[in-house]
Parts: structure tokens; C-alpha cells; sequence
């Protein structure tokens, strides 16, 4: 069965939707775009999809990805453009790329995701010296106060920075994916508590996701990304 | 545009399902506000899940959109959580489609499915910031209309609904838009009195306000009529059907296509409002249902498709329609399924050879003798149940849900342990059959009688509170014996439902206290607050226990006797008493049972292959 890989964003009003609903909307994309899609066997057959890391309700994503098993090969381009044309405006295709039989999956591929917060104007938290200092401490961790859980969040962050534009500021953040993640939730609730900013999952947006080997990112179509 | 922005940055990140709000559905109209002369606003007095699985609520919205000059948008009952931030934000009710206040529409019309929805209409309105009593309401505000089979008893909301829309709404919802369109003219809102004057020539139209206060409601309007008759399409064929309808963001109750193979159903059970005020039975041809099939799957992308209607076993183009369905749906990989089966051996086998996922069956046999299955009409016996089950254990099933209903008039300690005998019976079919396998698995629901206007048993009383307490404690002891699983229906929330459905005006002041007492979604049972309705009961002095008890003589004027289903007092009082002595009525698809509605409206029943 050919497999293929599709990138996609979602932006805008689809930020609210959960990882669940934007399933079943991409996958009813893909069914009234006529995609060939395969079926699994039995009692309760589902196409054969594969999605990527799953994004909080509230956090956009520029190059979220899903694997696909189709039934027959088809043209791309022709396929992406009709998917764009039966998809809400607020998620978009960027490409559709055929993966190689015994490629490595998504699940196994990512291990890593890079993060921007977008903190607005006029937050007067130093969050460069803020997070120079977590850096050299090594050692934040949250306790979720509901349950009591504690997270190792120092460890989460693989890398972080601090950006300005004009007056707006964000801080990016590569973070661990899979293995070691924490959800983004406890990262934007611990920074709420030091910045004193209230930080809420709407201010993010996921820009990529990357493979993250000896100090090399790729990410899942095989582009290599600088890490700094 | 305010709206939006505080929607997106403040709300929408403190509140539950955010996709609810959101209106940019796959299939969602959006318009150019600025350049349609009339809007109007469908409000579903419930949440977005549940609104969004009415077939309703798609006819309609997929109608009006479709003229260029009108436009309608959606609005549901916001969940609690919702509700606070509106109110903490100050944001009126708003359309999900252009996030336009409510408050800016010509027309918002409610649409009325079910009783314990009604607190929801007057907080709707008052969310949306408009007075929800008539009378308190300026000429300039938007016109409050209200549909659905609730409306058939419209009483209970005439302090709060300007004009009422009795019967289906596909003809009618166009004409009132003409008329607000012509009234309203090139100025910025049409005004309401001037409004009303010309509505009151729609056929279908009840307007309180134009009628006496007092019991019988006569008719102050020189052109109010007398009696408000039901409007009822002639020909579903050429009535409008939604083909490209909304495909829900939030998961909703049900997420499927719908066609209708028909409307109205010819079976006659003597308990249920929908089998009298839809009548008569309406076919379309299969070959319409299969082109409207084909067009919804190919426009939504829905993984099931659903053939709806009371019954909708009873279509007479089954034959014909399902083959080609099967296999088209095949094809698409789309699931088929039937929302009701009949209860015999036929049904079963048919839904089995439905392409899709099925684990389990339901069945309705509603009483558990057959001597009270014959009062209900209900024309089912044991031996048609247990041959459901055995196909249903033969398709594969592994799991039966069967449905009775308990407190039905004439109701004996027999019937009930007629159910549980039944149950029995059912269990150890299953237990016969299951060799080697996965045991059949049964649960029982009872839900409890509810008298309703319009119906052969609109005489009849609910029985008491306490009786129906004792007497689903008796059931359940019963069917535990059989290791069935049983389930029952709040009994305080039927009671309650059972004051409105046969309910006077004086209901509608119950209803504000209720409100005022935040009550709110009443028919989630965690949102139910009975206590809040005792009170409210209380302050305007009148005992539920009582109202819901009534019994109604022949001669005893009903409160929604201004309201003219078709189907003539004279009928129903033959059913009441053919009821009483334990005698049926047959099915009108083969002889007409003289209800009628045929005559009084104008229509016939129309079958797809002919009569009988
Ligand atoms: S008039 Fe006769 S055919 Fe028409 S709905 Fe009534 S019983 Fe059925």
C-alpha cells in the first residue's frame, strides 16, 4: 500500500479545536476530496491514518503532519489542491509527499518540537534573564497544583530563546516530544507563576516538528533545520 | 468585529469545547451581512451537540441560505461555562456564523423539541440582552417566533413568544421572511405590531396577543382565525432538502448524514405525539433519496449515513432503495444505519445486511403484556420480539437494548411483571443461542409515560410521582433476577415535562420563577435542579403533583384546543375509547382510519409503490 505524508497548518479559529475534532475534520476532508484512502479489516473498519503529536485546544501548529495509506498511487499536486479547496480556510495543506515503504513513522520519527509564545507588549518580566537562569540552575520543576504531580520542566526544554519584534515580544522554545515531554499546559502554567504573565495555550503556536539527532534536526519530510 | 476579537482572546481560551462557538463548519453560510435585506437567527434552545444532530434545524438553515436575499445563522444554548464569561464579559448571545448579537436580527426563531428546554429559551434571550417577556419588548425588537412539535401546545411560552409557527416549516419559514422583507422595507428594522398585523395571514400562524386571555381562547383579531390548523407539505418531493448540510466541529450526538425516507407515521400508537401530528405518512422516491445520498456523502465526508423517519422499516421503496444504497455506500466506504427498528425478525435481518458497525440492536416494545399493548396500539407481540432477538443473535449482536415505557394508563402490577417475563425470556434466548460465544447482553430502559396534547391519552393523568417511584423499584427488582441491566428515566424530570406538555398559560409563570431560579439546560440530569422548580411551582401556587395528575373529561376545554393538528377530537376520543376496551387500530398505510387529518388539511398519504 503506497503511504504518503501530508503537512498541514492550522491557524486561526481551528486553534480551538481539539486533537480529536481535528481529526474527524481532516479526515472528512480527506473522504470529500475522494481520497483513496485504505481501510483496516473487520468489525469496525477506519482509514488507515496516522497522525502526528497532538496539539493542546488553543495552540496553532505551521507543520503538523499525517501519515496516510492509500489504496492506489495518486498525483499529488492534484490531491493537495483539491484537499485545500474541501478544507475550512483555517487549515491548510502545505504539501503531500510519498513515503518510502519501511520508512520510519511519525511516532518514532519526532522527537522534538519547536514552540513560540507569543507574549504581547508591555510585559515588563525580564524573561531573558529569567530563563538564562533556569538554564544554569538545570533544575525547575512544577508542581501541577490539582493533582500534586511533579514535572521536571528544566529537562522538558532542549533549548529556549527570547525574540523581540518592535514592541512584541516571544520566547521559543525546542521541547522535548515523546520521550521526556511535559504537557505545554504545565510549561505555560510555570512560566505564568515566575513572569508573572498569565501565558494561556492561545498565545502558541507550534512551528515545527523535527527529529532531533547528535545535534542535527530534521524534520519528518527530511529537511535539516539549524537548531540555533 | 469586537465580538470576535474577545471571543477568540478572552473566551474562547476559558471554556469547554471552544469548538462550539466557533461557526466555521464545513458547509456553514457564511454571508455579507451588509448585503442581505433580511436575517434571521435559528435558535436551538440546547446544547450545540444536540442541536446539531436535528434534521430540523439543516432543513431549515440549508432553506433559507439558500435564497440570496435572506440569510440565516445558527445560535445553540451556551453550556454554563459559556454562560458565565458572556455575562462576566458583557458579550451578548451571539450567531456562530458572523458573530452578529442577536439582537441585530429581524427574526430569531426557537425551535421546540422537547419541554425541558424551555428555561433555555428565556435565557437565551436574556443572554442575547432582549426582554424575554412579549410585553416588555419595544417595536423595534428582533420578532420572536417558535416552531416544533412543543409548539403544538404552545400555551405555557405565550408570555414569551410573539408568534408561534404550527405544523412544518418549509413553506411557511419563506413566507414570513417575505413579509418582514416587504414590511421592513428600506428602513433598518421592520416594526413588530405592523409585523404581527401581516402575519396573522400566514396560514399556520398563532399569535397569543391576538387572542383572549381566558380559556377558550377567541380570537380579538378580526383576521385571527378561529382555530390555528397545522401546516403540512403536500409533496415531500418537491419540498427542499438539504444536500451540503453543517458538519459538526464539536462532536455532536450524532454525527451522520441524514436523509428522510418519509415523514408521519401510519402505525397509530395511542401514547405518542409524533404518530399523530406529523400525519399523514409521506414517501419519497427512493431515487430522489438515493441522488440526495449520494450528494450528502460526497459534500460533508460523513463516515455514516442515516435513513430517518418514525419508522423507518415502514418505507414502502425499502426494496428498491436499499440495494443501491448498500452499494454506494460501499464504494465510499460509508456506514448505513436505521436510528429506528420495528420489532420483528425482518428488521432485524435487513439492518444486518447494512454496510457499517453494529453491536447492538434496540427494540421497542413499550408494555409488557399484550393485553396493554394493545391499549397503547402498539401492535407487537412476544413471539415478533423474540424473533427479533433470535435474528439479531444470528447476525452477530451481542448486545439488545429494549425500551418500555412504565405508568401507561390502565397500567397493572401484571404488565409490569409481563416486562420483566419478557426480559426474561429475552435472556435466556440469548443464553440458548450464545454457546461458545460472547453472552448476549440486555438492558432494559424504561422511561415513564408522559401524557401529551394532541394524542388519544391527552385525557389521561401521569400517574403519581411516588406510584411510578414504587413502581420502577418493583421493575428492577424484577429484571435483576434476570441479570439484565436496567436502566430508568428521572422520574421528577418527567413529571415536569408531563405539567408542561399538558400545560396552560399559567405554566408560563412557573417557567419564569424556574428561570430566575437558574434553571437552565433542565434536561441534563446534572444541571437539574428540582428543587428550584418545587419552589417555583410553590410561588405561583400550583401543585406539580396535581397538574401532572390531571385527568380531563371529553368535555373539559384543553388549554391548547386553539391549535388544529387535523387530527379531529372526534378520532381521538374513538382511539381513547377503543383504548379502554383493549381494542387496536390498523395501521393507516392499508385502510384509512377516518382521523382526519387527510380531509381537514388537503393532503393524502403518498407511498412511494402505491398503497397496501
Ligand atoms: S385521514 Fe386516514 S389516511 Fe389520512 S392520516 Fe388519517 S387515518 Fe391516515
Amino acid at each position: 500500500m503506497p503511504g504518503y505524508r501530508l503537512q498541514y497548518a492550522k491557524s486561526g479559529s481551528s486553534c480551538f479545536l481539539s486533537h480529536r475534532e481535528l481529526m474527524t475534520t481532516l479526515q472528512r476532508g480527506l473522504r470529500r476530496a475522494s481520497f483513496p484512502l485504505t481501510y483496516s479489516k473487520g468489525y469496525n473498519p477506519r482509514p488507515k491514518l496516522s497522525f502526528g503529536p497532538p496539539l493542546g485546544v488553543g495552540v496553532a501548529g505551521l507543520q503538523e503532519y499525517i501519515d496516510l495509506e492509500l489504496d492506489q498511487d495518486i498525483n499529488t499536486e492534484e490531491y493537495l489542491h483539491s484537499l485545500n479547496r474541501l478544507l475550512p480556510p483555517s487549515i491548510r495543506a502545505n504539501s503531500l509527499t510519498a513515503v518510502p515503504a519501511g520508512a520510519k513513522g511519525l511516532g518514532k520519527l519526532i522527537n522534538c518540537g519547536h514552540y513560540l509564545i507569543d507574549i504581547g507588549e508591555g510585559n515588563d518580566a525580564d524573561w531573558e534573564q529569567l530563563l538564562q537562569c533556569g538554564e544554569n540552575e538545570g533544575a525547575w520543576s512544577y508542581e501541577r497544583p490539582g493533582d500534586g504531580k511533579v514535572y521536571n520542566v528544566s529537562d522538558a526544554i532542549i533549548k529556549s530563546d527570547v525574540y523581540h519584534e518592535g514592541e512584541r515580544l516571544y520566547i521559543g522554545f525546542l521541547l522535548k516530544v515523546g520521550n521526556g515531554e511535559i504537557p505545554l499546559r504545565v510549561l505555560l502554567d510555570f512560566l505564568s507563576d515566575k513572569g508573572g504573565a498569565v501565558l494561556l495555550p492561545s498565545m502558541v503556536t507550534r512551528t515545527g516538528l523535527y527529529h532531533l539527532d547528535k545535534g542535527c534536526l530534521l524534520d519528518p519530510l527530511g529537511k535539516r533545520k539549524n537548531l540555533n | 468585529m469586537e465580538i470576535e476579537r474577545v471571543l477568540l482572546e478572552k473566551i474562547l481560551p476559558q471554556v469547554q469545547k471552544p469548538a462550539r462557538y466557533l461557526g466555521t463548519e464545513w458547509n456553514a453560510a457564511h454571508k455579507n451581512w451588509d448585503a442581505v435585506p433580511v436575517r434571521m437567527a435559528f435558535a436551538f434552545p440546547d446544547l450545540y451537540e444536540v442541536g446539531m444532530s436535528h434534521l430540523g434545524l439543516q432543513i431549515l438553515y440549508g432553506l433559507v441560505n439558500s435564497r440570496e436575499d435572506y440569510l440565516m445563522e445558527r445560535a445553540f444554548t451556551p453550556a454554563p461555562d459559556m454562560e458565565r464569561e458572556l455575562r462576566k464579559t458583557k458579550v451578548p448571545l451571539f450567531s456562530l456564523e458572523s458573530h452578529k448579537p442577536l439582537q441585530d436580527f429581524d427574526v430569531i426563531g426557537f425551535t421546540l423539541q422537547y419541554e425541558l428546554t424551555f428555561t433555555n429559551v428565556l435565557n437565551m434571550l436574556d443572554l442575547a440582552g432582549i426582554p424575554y417577556r412579549t410585553r416588555e419588548r419595544g417595536d423595534d425588537q428582533p420578532l420572536i417566533i417558535a416552531g416544533g412539535p412543543a409548539a403544538l401546545n404552545p400555551e405555557p411560552l405565550t408570555p414569551f413568544i410573539d408568534a408561534f409557527l404550527i405544523g412544518e416549516g418549509e413553506e411557511a419559514i419563506l413566507e414570513i421572511l417575505d413579509l418582514v422583507r416587504e414590511v421592513k422595507g428600506s428602513s433598518g428594522r421592520a416594526s413588530r405590531l405592523q409585523l404581527l398585523e401581516r402575519l396573522v395571514e400566514i396560514p399556520g400562524i398563532y399569535i397569543p396577543s391576538f387572542y383572549s386571555e381566558e380559556y377558550p381562547r377567541k380570537p380579538l383579531h378580526p383576521r385571527a382565525p378561529q382555530r390555528v390548523q397545522r401546516r403540512v407539505l403536500d409533496k415531500l418531493d418537491f419540498a427542499y432538502f438539504p444536500t451540503s448540510p453543517l458538519v459538526p466541529l464539536a462532536e455532536a450526538v450524532h454525527e451522520r448524514g441524514m436523509v428522510e425516507l418519509f415523514r408521519g407515521c401510519t402505525r397509530g400508537c395511542r401514547f405518542c405525539q409524533a404518530g399523530m401530528i406529523y400525519r399523514p405518512v409521506r414517501e419519497r422516491a427512493p431515487e430522489a433519496l438515493l441522488a440526495q445520498a449520494e450528494e450528502i456523502i460526497k459534500n460533508t465526508g460523513f463516515e455514516e449515513l442515516s435513513l430517518i423517519s418514525l419508522s423507518s422499516l415502514d418505507y414502502s421503496g425499502m426494496a428498491e432503495l436499499l440495494p443501491s444504497l448498500a452499494k454506494g455506500c460501499a464504494t465510499t466506504r460509508t456506514g448505513l444505519s436505521l436510528p429506528s427498528l420495528r420489532v420483528d425478525s425482518f428488521s432485524v435481518k435487513t439492518a444486518k445486511e447494512l454496510p457499517g458497525r453494529r453491536t447492538s440492536v434496540t427494540l421497542a416494545p413499550e408494555a409488557g403484556s399484550q393485553r396493554l399493548r394493545d391499549v397503547i396500539n402498539k401492535g407487537v407481540t412476544e413471539n415478533d420480539l423474540l424473533e427479533a432477538v433470535e435474528a439479531a443473535l444470528e447476525a452477530g449482536w451481542f448486545a439488545v437494548k429494549l425500551y418500555f415505557m412504565v405508568g401507561l394508563p390502565t397500567e397493572k402490577k401484571e404488565d409490569l411483571e409481563g416486562i420483566a417475563d419478557l426480559v426474561a425470556k429475552v435472556v435466556k434466548l440469548g443464553k440458548r443461542q450464545s454457546q461458545g460465544r460472547k453472552r448476549l447482553r440486555v438492558t432494559v430502559s424504561a422511561s415513564t409515560f408522559v401524557p401529551k396534547a394532541h394524542t388519544p391519552f391527552q385525557w389521561e393523568g401521569q400517574d403519581r410521582s411516588d406510584l411510578l417511584e414504587e413502581k420502577h423499584q418493583y421493575l428492577r427488582t424484577l429484571i435483576k433476577k434476570s441479570r439484565a441491566e436496567y436502566n430508568w428515566h428521572n422520574i421528577e424530570t418527567s413529571m415536569i415535562e408531563a405539567c408542561f406538555a399538558r400545560g396552560g398559560r399559567e405554566m408560563g409563570a412557573v417557567l419564569e420563577e424556574a428561570f430566575l431560579r437558574g434553571c437552565r439546560l433542565d434536561s441534563w440530569t446534572e444541571h437539574f435542579n428540582y428543587q428550584a422548580w418545587l419552589e417555583s411551582f410553590e410561588v405561583v401556587g400550583i401543585d406539580p403533583a396535581d397538574y401532572a395528575t390531571r385527568c380531563f373529561d371529553y368535555d373539559d376545554l384543553l388549554p391548547w384546543e386553539v391549535i388544529d393538528p387535523g387530527v379531529s377530537k372526534d378520532y381521538l376520543i374513538s382511539e381513547h375509547r377503543k383504548a379502554m376496551d383493549e381494542k387496536v387500530t390498523v395501521d393507516c398505510r392499508d385502510v384509512c382510519g377516518k382521523c382526519g387529518v387527510c380531509s381537514s388539511l388537503g393532503v393524502t398519504t403518498q407511498l412511494a409503490r402505491g398503497r397496501g
